[in-house]
């Protein structure tokens, strides 16, 4: 992972590793085996104070923030239970940093979600013509143990998928021959009967309709998340290297 | 914004695979035939449109229509 826009504007890291270090790892190790220095080392007053602002800038309420950030802590260091510590699952794509902010953003995605789903949920009739709505939450299926899917990359590509879907076809193919297959311009516009000019047009056009579809979906599946486009393409660069970071 | 592009097409490839635009499939005579005539510039609007459907759903339609272009070029 580079030490782009995106780790100072989302993760709000300047002049961090790509990758995580032998001293992160071996920090890790340390802390998962009970050692209370170590612990406190990864868990530091300057990195919930980063965790929470970036929850908060991203929709989170002041009280959600710290109860996630302080969630999200509690698992770190939970070896005692089937699901094992959080830090187990860090792989080493990225740095530590990253990792609790990502698990962080996909916490605060998948709370705001139950909290809509619960608020949708009909009450049960308790049967005196009542409604009871105090076990909404109770009838839901439990969360799964772990988390096996990141709800920020399903948001992601939820959200962009259905831009690809609904955008123009013609002007896709055009923006994938020209930018991916260096076709040049000229070319691509004798095939289509069309000026260079009316070409350049139809390429800055489709990403509009891109970005707009984009956020469109977005905000529909999660209007209370603020994410600027810039945001979301900076998002997705993440996501792809810590795909190809092998 | 064309880096921005490549970014989200990027995306979508490793996180969605399965979307549509994403099955490699054999092409058949009639879409050959189609692919030619938009490498020539000799497809209707509405064709096109029908073109760009399938290049966008089918990589070995992409491909071919590469290969056309690089032969139309160098004839």
């Amino acid at each position: 992972m580079t030490n782009g826009p995106i780790s100072r504007l989302i993760y709000g890291m300047d002049g961090e590793s790509a990758t995580a270090t032998n001293d992160e790892f071996a920090l890790i190790e340390s802390a998962l085996a009970g050692d209370e220095a170590a612990a406190s080392a990864l868990r530091t007053s300057e990195r919930t104070g980063r965790l929470e602002s970036i929850l908060e800038r991203r929709g989170a309420s002041r009280t959600e923030a710290r109860d996630i950030v302080a969630d999200l802590w509690s698992d770190c260091f939970n070896t005692g239970t089937d699901r094992g510590s959080l830090l187990d699952r860090f792989s080493g794509k990225g740095s530590i940093d990253a990792f609790l902010t990502r698990t962080a953003l996909n916490r605060l995605i998948d709370y705001k979600r139950r909290q809509r789903f619960r608020g949708d949920l009909p009450g049960s009739n308790n049967g005196d013509g009542e409604v009871d709505v105090s076990d909404r939450f109770d009838r839901l299926p439990a969360e799964k143990a772990a988390e096996t899917e990141d709800s920020l990359i399903g948001l992601l590509r939820e959200s962009l998928v259905h831009a690809f879907r609904n955008c123009d076809a013609e002007k896709l193919v055009i923006l994938r021959l020209v930018n991916q297959h260096g076709i040049d311009q000229t070319t691509v516009g004798r095939m289509w009967g069309w000026s260079q000019s009316k070409i350049s047009r139809a390429i800055s056009s489709l990403m509009d309709e891109i970005r707009d579809y984009t956020l469109e979906e977005l905000q529909r599946r999660d209007p209370w998340l603020d994410l600027q486009w810039h945001d979301f393409v900076e998002l997705c660069r993440e996501s792809n290297e810590l795909f190809t970071l092998d | 914004m064309n880096d921005s592009f490549n970014i989200l097409d990027a995306f979508v490839s490793h996180f969605s695979p399965e979307v549509e635009g994403r099955r490699a499939e054999a092409i058949d005579s009639e879409t050959r035939n189609a692919l030619q005539r938009l490498c020539r510039g000799e497809l209707s609007e509405a064709e096109r449109q029908e073109a760009a459907k399938v290049l966008i759903s089918n990589p070995t339609a992409m491909e071919f229509l590469l290969s056309e272009i690089s032969t139309f070029k160098d004839s």
